[in-house]
């Protein structure tokens, strides 16, 4: 128990100093005035598409739109290609919604390696349809998402290695403030439901 | 085996010498998970509200509840509404939007926590859910409700399956209603082995949809359901005479985060367990309870979404008092287990204790104090036999003890006895096991997300199951709820469970796997096949997919 609690020990001041760097609270304020979940709330960087558009990650990518959002790199051997290739099936059972009331954005967490060739390629690759944006951005700007999206791990030596990032898939709508998690480890049925259901579709 | 865990939970380690001062470092307040701290408020200053009974309603026609032909008690009707509404949480503090239970016969329902349903063994009820959750709302919870009546044995269309699936569409959006039958038979009645031993106590309702659980139970969709029976009378003129009536208390323990405008805080986007800040009781802050000089029953709830609770009765200068413990999740004990100091609760799960505050003089104050110490959602500091204990915890409830009352009411010393599961049962058992593990920062079982269209096993009816089930580690502590049956625990860690959990003295519906914890537990799944979910009850982790389905066949 001893090398456990001082694992959660350093973990606290781990997280005040990432809390500190980044300024990010990423929690839900008050929802007694209805109100959509806005870019105070999440971090609005800036951020470089698949196709080497500059795009605004709340005001392009979340606002007003129902969205999963999968945290990935291109050369990721671990939870990657079958949280992927997921997305990739239940984008086919949403086609209806598919770029209309449904986008998918997929942040690379490997920003430093991953340049929007490669993001293209992956996106070519996995057969990436209509309404899916693939960024990278700057690694402080990358840290900022992923922590305020809940895809970290509070035992900081596991959050260290990226094989084990999160396979998590944030499914939010942002007009109805709705925000939930499904894993990518699951079925593209069950995903595509939680998305539906979330969406309001 | 005379462990620190067993010594406090018998009450002979009371008094300051063992508990664990609170780190400075913990204190210090800003963890990552931690959202800002609600508004500071004057505790102990709100009246404990208690929820009033549902009250039947005239018969309706519900042609989706059939109940089994052995249930031959014509049936009882109760109407119970969700809705948006407003509660005062605390006197300082402007009304708190919650989403409750109302009892449709009242028109105003100024509770966080729904009505209590009263069931009594054998006599059937039908409950109709109505949603009335407004269909626009914005912010966290989702208005697709499925009712799931924890503690209970019955058909699995009225177990609250989390998820519409194929062939099966147990969820209901606003403005729908469904209706739940609840036959409220012994367990085994379909194979002429009714066994009346096998009955439970204090069991709850609650929302079960998928995905939403967690963010739906902390909007309050939440309330008690006792059960009565010739014992557990409701009367202390009666059966084994428990403390009853107004003397018989639910007292349902939750965390709450509230904002500056006394509003609901939530975290969507954080699944490894939401910690509150404020402590309640049946929908109010850190209220007071003035009870008279002789025996109360309390029945203690976990009700948060991941705080572990260890509760104990201490007086004003922090001096540990001690209690009769007389039930859990799986009902009444074969026997009590006297002068406790601990209760022990995992999320969802339940004890019931009795009080003798006679032992008090008039003007004496106690409190019940959550004396864990638990930094984010991987659960509690210490083990589970051996939990970290601080002092001063955090007091839930003010008590003042009052003047003299007559008190006929008695603890006996033998409660509901059943036996042990024979080993020859054990032996000819279908063993399974299940690993509950984080992978990828998501939960898995025997390395599964959810998939509630395919079962992760499927049980014959009414064969013996010897399940283990194993915590997977990495410092996260998992309660698990399996549906339907109660669970006979046969061993913890290789070796014979504590008295609060050991077979042929107490059954839960909860299991508490604390880091690498592995426990084996015994059922049959008796009377009702069909399609039924075993999870994690940290609300967080059940919602992040730790939750796999079972067919009963």
């Amino acid at each position: 128990m001893s090398s456990d609690r001082g694992t959660r020990r350093g973990g606290l001041l781990i997280a005040i100093a990432a809390a500190l760097a980044t300024s990010v609270w990423p929690g839900c304020a008050a929802d007694a005035a209805p109100r959509p979940r806005n870019a105070r709330q999440l971090p609005n960087p800036q951020l470089v598409d698949q196709h080497g558009r500059r795009v605004r990650f709340y005001d392009d990518l979340v606002a007003d739109r129902t969205v999963v959002i999968q945290f990935m790199y291109t050369r990721c051997e671990g939870a990657c290609p079958a949280a992927t290739s997921t997305l990739v099936a239940a984008q086919r059972e949403l086609a209806e919604l598919m770029g209309r009331d449904v986008f998918f954005v997929s942040i690379s967490i490997d920003p430093a390696r991953d340049t929007q060739g490669d993001l293209a390629a992956y996106a070519d690759a996995h057969g990436v349809g209509d309404g899916w944006t693939f960024v990278t951005g700057a690694p402080a700007d990358i840290e900022a998402l992923r922590r305020a999206l809940g895809a970290y791990d509070l035992d900081p030596e596991v959050d260290k290695q990226r094989s084990n990032h999160s396979a998590m898939l944030v499914v939010g709508n942002d007009r109805k403030d709705r925000w939930t998690m499904v894993s990518g480890l699951s079925t593209a049925t069950a995903v595509a439901r939680a998305i539906r259901r979330v969406a309001g579709a | 085996m005379l462990d620190r865990r067993s010594l406090l939970r018998r009450g002979l380690a009371a008094g300051g010498s063992l508990f664990v001062p609170w780190s400075a470092l913990r204190s210090a307040n800003a963890r990552f998970d931690d959202p800002p701290a609600s508004p500071r408020v004057r505790p102990f200053r709100a009246a404990l509200p208690l929820p009033p009974a549902s009250a039947a309603v005239p018969p309706f026609a519900a042609p989706d509840v059939v109940f089994p032909r052995q249930s031959t008690n014509a049936p009882e009707f109760h109407e119970i509404v969700a809705e948006e509404r407003f509660v005062q949480m605390h006197p300082d503090l402007p009304p708190t939007r919650v989403w409750g239970y109302r009892d449709r016969t009242t028109a105003s329902f100024p509770f966080a926590v729904g009505p209590t349903l009263l069931g009594r063994a054998g006599h059937p009820l039908v409950v109709r859910h109505r949603n009335a959750l407004p269909p626009d709302h914005v912010g966290f919870g989702d208005p697709h409700l499925t009712v799931h009546f924890h503690g209970g044995h019955v058909e699995a269309r009225s177990d609250g399956f989390p998820e519409n699936i194929t062939g099966f569409r147990p969820v209901f959006g606003p403005g729908e209603q469904y209706d739940y039958g609840y036959a409220l038979l012994d367990p085994g009645f379909s194979h002429g082995a009714p066994d009346a031993t096998d009955r439970p106590a204090t069991m709850w309702y609650h929302d079960h949809a998928i995905d939403f659980t967690a963010q739906n139970v902390y909007r309050g969709l939440v309330g008690f359901f006792l059960f009565f029976d010739e014992l557990d009378t409701g009367s202390e003129a009666t059966g084994l005479r428990l403390p009853s009536g107004e003397f018989d208390v639910p007292l349902a323990m939750q965390d709450r985060r509230l904002d500056q405008l006394g509003q609901l805080v939530y975290d969507p986007l954080q699944h490894n367990g939401f910690l509150g800040d404020l402590w309640l009781v049946n929908g109010a802050i850190q209220p007071f309870f003035n009870v008279r000089r002789r025996k109360y029953r309390f029945r203690l709830l976990n009700g948060c979404n991941a705080r572990f609770l260890g509760m104990q009765l201490v007086r004003e200068n922090g001096r540990v008092e001690q209690f009769d413990l007389i039930a859990t999740e799986g009902g009444l004990l074969s026997r009590p287990l006297r002068d406790r100091t601990l209760a022990f609760l995992s999320p969802a799960q339940r004890e019931d204790i009795v009080i003798d505050f006679s032992r008090f003089a008039q003007g004496t104050v106690l409190y019940l104090e959550n004396r864990l110490a638990q930094d984010d959602g991987r659960g509690p500091r210490g083990t589970f036999d051996e939990p970290e204990l601080r002092t001063p915890g955090d007091r839930f409830l003010k008590i003042v003890v009052g003047g003299d009352a007559p008190d006929p009411s008695r603890v006996p010393d033998v409660l509901r006895p059943f036996e042990a599961i024979p080993q020859a049962e054990i032996r000819a058992a279908t063993r399974r096991r299940f690993e509950f593990e984080r992978r990828n920062g998501s939960w898995v079982i025997n390395g599964l997300a959810v998939d509630l269209e395919r079962p992760i096993a499927s049980a014959p009816v009414n064969r013996p199951e010897v399940w283990t089930l194993k915590n997977g580690g990495g410092g996260w502590w998992h309660p698990i709820h399996i549906h339907l049956e109660f669970m006979h625990i046969l061993s913890r860690n290789g070796a014979q469970p504590q008295l609060d959990e050991r077979d042929g003295i107490a059954k839960r519906d909860v299991i508490t796997l604390g880091p690498n914890d592995e426990v084996e537990a015994f059922f049959k799944f008796r009377d009702f096949p069909g399609k039924w979910v075993f999870h994690c009850h940290t609300l967080e982790h059940e919602d992040a997919f730790m939750m796999a389905r079972f067919d009963v066949v």
